[in-house]
């Protein structure tokens, strides 16, 4: 669809702050076509996403337009991450064998789509994440991580990264384990480390949001906010969604200071329920599905 | 709302008996709901809380599937505030734990007489997003309805969530749309069934559902079974109909008993059923073999049952107690009670209760009444409660004594042992009292459309009426009334009539009744009564029909409507009516009757669902026949997100009135659509009522210039030919729903450009020759197609097609 017009129709509300204001904000792609769960290339060029029906993985050149897809596998779409280079995707899919889970986790080049079996027909597989040129992942708790590429990150790196495993925040410190549960027993979800890779933001199920540094200790209250993801070290932009116990009945997109402090609205349609935001690494873009299947990018002024 | 429920799940050693391996898998169990706030749903009649219901279910599940060796996730264990979990946080924890399967526990609420199981899994119904989901919502589903109890539909109810709920397009069920594995809700049952409500309220029971999902999942992951069975059932008293709503055709026409003890042998297990209506026992984890039942109560008779306990199977026993039929028949009560100082009504109905079903005939024949009356006679279906009263009435200031002698007996033919002598007195009934006119005295803005209603405590001598109510205007002519109703209901009369032409704005008037008004007795009225109203002063503000009714096929009957609770279904009912109209062959008519006194909602829901626009300074409103009752009048509407109720009125007046809601009632901004009419009930409100409404309009701001309306159209696209942008210019006159596509030549649809409401207005379109995934399209012809429908009337479509070219 014609960026000029739509970018001047479909334009949101634009949330002026002292901090962060909305440039721009535009349908990338329509909802009659019905996409979600949107992610970031490292250098912003290129989103992937899926289908409402979690059946591929698709790309988009935010340039270009043009929408190319890199698996048809189910579940292939659900959390991809690419390389640092951001020329090859890498994503699990699952298939249901007996009626149990397997999973497989594939890897396509994006320069000419060569597909490379990473992991085939793995029962509790997770899925993989990208740290230091490596990729990690466990393989029912255990971890198993793959060099992606020969080139050397200049400087001295911590392996550090997160997940959930028994309903707890888990962070991998090079070969060591800590589990942490910062608020007590209960459902932690959404983890996910800082930039810095010094803290963790984290979704206390019926609680709220939080920050913890690695170690559990809570940091910062955050209050009411879903599928949150750093911005930078000093933000975060997650959803607010409310539901009446069966449907969602409305949803926004916040960005809010890692010190809980601050909270500023970045949607605020009535047509539209913006959901599942994605932040580019340079922190200047926001990508978002909404509850009707279309996607949007956000540009950002961060002061 | 912080609410605690603890439940202790104690389990038998017995789950080390299971073979079952589930040591591989895991599973994502959520209790629907939480909290006893907010989306929680409550049966008063029984106390009984969906949360709790949901949580225990899923508690007893977590039990049986762990001590498989299965790794089960809860997303709640207890039943605070907090616990209310928001649907994406539900979904998140089955995502984040990557589980092979989640299951959201239900129970279904909807109209108070169906009761059913239903599986929902995300998707179309033939197309579901996961097809192993489909696979175990059709397996509980199958185990749900062979174990269930008192169903009251058939056919299966396994739906994908994009089929069963159409209004929500592909976004579907909140707690599945972001599942990333296969996933289900279940509704094992209505729990504002009453006879299941009730059944809901024993923990048993729905451990038992607990063991119906368990066994599924054996069945879907192809585990071994369990080597255990269930026994468990409801014991009836097949001589008593319950006191709460149930379906005849169903088990639950018989009074479950409590206080039943039962015995199981060998082993001697004990089990005493409850004494919350549901007669229900349940001996979990019994070792597969034969078993004897041994089962006694209270004023039953002590019985017994052989039943074959099987593996992985519960024996059901649905038993009747038995009660003994040589112990002689008592009254138990009578009522009303009357003195002397509490006299009744000339036609008062007594109400003579047994503890036997009773030969009818006998006890009629037995009865003898002082003075001697002529009595009339009616049973309840199960032969144990007698009404009579007067074939036309007592003598008045009377003392009368009824005796029912000895001869009355039983249906085993054993008399009473002594007769049941009770008196009662007549009231000493002077005149004819008229109890509640409309309009009343002195009232102002009455409808020129009003239904006159007079209320009697008594039923009037038709003969009467004519020359004692009579109709005047302000010049003391006399007003030809029509549509008389003459009618008696509960001993009481009844007097509804109209004007045989509509009344004048702005106009006194006034109603007459004289002294010799009589009732059926002849007692007259004795007094003289002069009722003066004034009528409206403006007309109604009307505006564009958007609703008539003269076909009703988008609207639901109150049962099936959603939110219709607390009303006698039999007496519920959405109708096409010619008897009173605004326009047209037909008015839509609304028969309700509550149950209660009061909380009752009666809905009738308009699939359809029009659109109203998006105007804030529009209205929205129906013609409405009041019935007088003081209940509530209510529109709902469904704006952008969610629905919005709106109190339209307590409806105090008798006749047509226009009754309209402002535009920003509904919601602040957006675009809404119609969706139901509602009346809720009040305490102060009657429970049985007729409404009728004719004509929903719409009525946009006054000051609206017709002649400046543009009308609905699409100018060629210019430049054209062109090979970098090309603009549409397109008018709709009413806030329409706009979609402008490009096909090529073929008929293949390249881009769709517009497709959104729009208000009414002009628009440029710029469109730079690509589809929607950003391709430039080959050079060529290509066809525009432009429609426009309007939100204000759906059947107001404008379309129009042109051809435009795209150069290199």
């Amino acid at each position: 669809m014609n960026k000029l017009v739509v970018f001047l129709l479909l334009l949101s509300k634009i949330a002026v702050a002292q901090d962060i204001s909305v440039l721009t904000n535009e349908k990338i792609l329509s909802s009659d076509s019905k996409y979600c769960f949107p992610h970031f290339s490292p250098d912003g060029n290129n989103i992937a996403f899926t289908t409402p029906n979690f059946n591929g993985l698709y790309i988009m050149d935010t340039k270009t337009k043009k929408i190319v897809q890199i698996s048809d596998k189910p579940g292939a779409g659900i959390n991809p991450v690419f390389s640092n280079n951001g020329s090859t995707i890498y994503y699990r899919w699952n298939e249901y064998i007996g009626m149990k889970k397997y999973s497989s986790i594939h890897s396509t080049d994006l320069n000419n789509k060569g597909m490379t079996i990473l992991e085939s027909g793995k029962r509790k597989l997770s899925a993989p994440q990208i740290v230091n040129n490596k990729l990690v992942y466990t393989i029912d708790n255990d971890v198993n991580k793959l060099q992606i590429s020969e080139k050397a990150e200049i400087g001295q790196h911590q392996d550090i990264w997160t997940c959930i495993e028994n309903q707890r925040i888990v962070v991998y410190i090079n070969e060591a384990k800590k589990v942490l549960a910062p608020r007590g027993e209960g459902n932690y979800i959404w983890p996910q480390l800082s930039p810095d890779k010094t803290k963790i933001l984290f979704t206390f199920s019926g609680h709220g949001t939080y920050i913890c540094d690695l170690d559990g200790n809570i940091l910062a209250d955050l209050g009411y906010l879903n599928a949150s993801k750093w911005l930078n070290d000093d933000w975060v932009v997650g959803m607010k969604d409310f539901d009446d116990g069966h449907v969602i009945t409305s949803s926004d997109i916040f960005a809010v200071k890692s010190d809980g402090q601050r909270s500023i609205r970045l949607t605020q349609t009535e047509s539209e329920m913006e959901m599942y935001p994605d932040c580019s690494y340079d922190n200047s873009k926001i990508v978002y599905h909404t509850l009707e299947g279309g996607i949007y990018l956000m540009t950002l002024k961060l002061k | 709302m912080r609410r605690i429920i603890l439940i202790l799940l104690a389990f038998s050693s017995f789950f080390n008996l299971f073979s079952q391996d589930f040591s591989d898998i895991s599973i994502c169990i959520n209790p629907g709901h939480g909290g006893h706030d907010g989306d929680d749903r409550y049966i008063e009649e029984t106390g009984f809380w969906e949360s709790e219901g949901n949580l225990t279910k899923g508690l007893y599940l977590r039990d049986i599937l762990e001590s498989c060796g299965a790794t089960v996730v809860m997303t709640r264990v207890t039943n605070y505030t907090a616990d209310d979990l928001p649907l994406s946080q539900i979904s998140q924890i089955a995502n984040d734990n990557n589980v092979d399967f989640f299951q959201s526990i239900h129970s279904n609420g909807f109209n108070g007489v169906s009761n059913y199981p239903l599986t929902l899994f995300r998707g179309y119904d033939n197309a579901p997003v996961f097809p192993k989901a489909k696979e175990m919502g059709t397996i509980i589903w199958h185990k749900l309805w062979k174990n269930g109890n008192g169903w009251t539909h058939t056919g299966e109810k396994i739906r994908g969530d994009w089929s069963f709920y159409p209004q929500w397009g592909t976004s579907g069920l909140g707690v599945l749309r972001d599942l990333a594995m296969p996933g289900i809700l279940t509704e094992g049952s209505f729990h504002d069934y009453d006879s299941e409500s009730w059944r809901l309220k024993n923990l048993d029971y729905r451990r038992h559902e607990a063991w119906v999902f368990a066994r599924s999942y054996f069945d879907y992951f192809e585990t071994e079974t369990s080597d255990l069975g269930v026994v468990a059932g409801i014991f009836r008293d097949p001589y008593t109909t319950p006191a709460f709503y149930f379906n005849p055709n169903t088990l639950d026409r018989d009074v479950p008993v409590g206080g039943v003890t039962v015995t199981l042998t060998p082993g001697d297990l004990v089990y005493e059923t409850d004494t919350l209506n549901n007669g229900y026992f349940f001996f979990d984890s019994i070792v597969p073999g034969n078993y004897v039942l041994t089962y006694s109560a209270e004023d039953f008779l002590t019985d017994t049952t052989h039943i074959s306990v099987l593996p992985n199977q519960t024996s059901f026993v649905n038993e009747y107690l038995q009660i003994d039929t040589t112990v002689a028949p008592t009254v138990l009560y009578h009522s009303p009670i009357s003195t002397i100082n509490d006299s009744v009504a000339l036609n008062r109905v007594f109400t003579v209760y047994f503890d036997y079903p009773m030969n009818e005939d006998s006890v009629e024949n037995a009865i003898s009444i002082s003075p001697e009356t002529s009595l009339i006679f009616s049973w309840d279906e199960d032969s144990k409660i007698l009404t009579f009263g007067p074939e036309t009435t007592y003598a008045k200031a009377s003392h009368f004594y009824i005796t029912i002698g000895t001869t009355a007996k039983h249906l085993w033919n054993v008399p009473m042992s002594e007769p049941y002598i009770f008196d009662f007195y007549t009231k000493n009934r002077t005149q004819l009292i008229l109890e509640k006119f409309y309009p009343e005295e002195g009232m102002e803005e009455v409808s020129t459309l009003v239904q006159f209603r007079l209320y009697f405590d008594a039923p009037l001598d038709a003969e009467t009426i004519e020359d004692n109510i009579v109709l005047y205007n302000q010049s003391n002519d006399i007003i030809s009334v029509t549509r008389k109703l003459i009618f008696e209901e509960g001993g009481k009369g009844f007097y509804f009539f109209e004007p045989e032409n509509e009344l004048d704005l702005n106009t006194s008037y006034k109603f007459t009744v004289s002294e010799n008004l009589a009732d059926a007795y002849g007692i007259a009225l004795k007094e003289n009564y002069e009722i003066n109203f004034e009528t409206m002063t403006d007309s109604y503000e009307l505006g564009t029909v958007f609703i008539d009714f003269e076909s009703i096929s988008t609207w639901w009957d109150p049962d099936g409507s959603g939110s219709t609770i607390g009303t006698l279904d039999e007496f519920t009912t959405f109708t096409q009516s010619s008897d009173y109209l605004i326009n047209g062959t037909f008015s839509g008519r609304l028969d309700y009757a509550f149950e209660n006194d009061d909380g009752g909602v009666c809905r009738v829901h308009n699939a359809g669902t029009p659109g109203i626009g998006s105007d804030p300074d529009s209205k929205i409103g129906f013609w409405v026949f009041g019935d007088l009752s003081y209940n509530i009048l209510e529109y709902w509407f469904y704006p952008s997100s969610g629905y919005s109720p709106v109190y339209v009125d307590v409806i105090d007046w008798a006749g047509w009135e226009f009754k309209h809601i402002p535009f920003l009632d509904i919601t602040s901004s957006g675009s809404a659509r119609f969706a139901s009419l509602v009346v809720v009930q009040t305490e102060e409100g009657v429970k049985k009522g007729t409404v009728f409404f004719d004509d929903g309009q719409i009525i946009l701001p006054v000051g609206i210039d017709e002649e400046k309306r543009v009308e609905t159209f699409i100018e060629q696209n210019y430049p054209n030919p062109f090979s970098t942008y090309t603009t549409f210019k397109f008018n709709v006159p009413d806030n329409s729903h706009v979609k402008l596509s490009v096909y090529n030549m073929m008929g293949k649809q390249m881009a769709v450009l517009v497709n959104e409401n729009r208000r009414s207005g002009s628009y440029n379109y710029v469109w730079d020759g690509t589809t929607n995934n950003g391709i430039k399209l080959n050079p060529g012809m290509y066809i525009y197609r432009f429609e426009a429908i309007s939100l204000l009337n759906n059947s107001n479509s404008h379309i129009e097609t042109g051809k435009c070219i795209l150069m290199q």
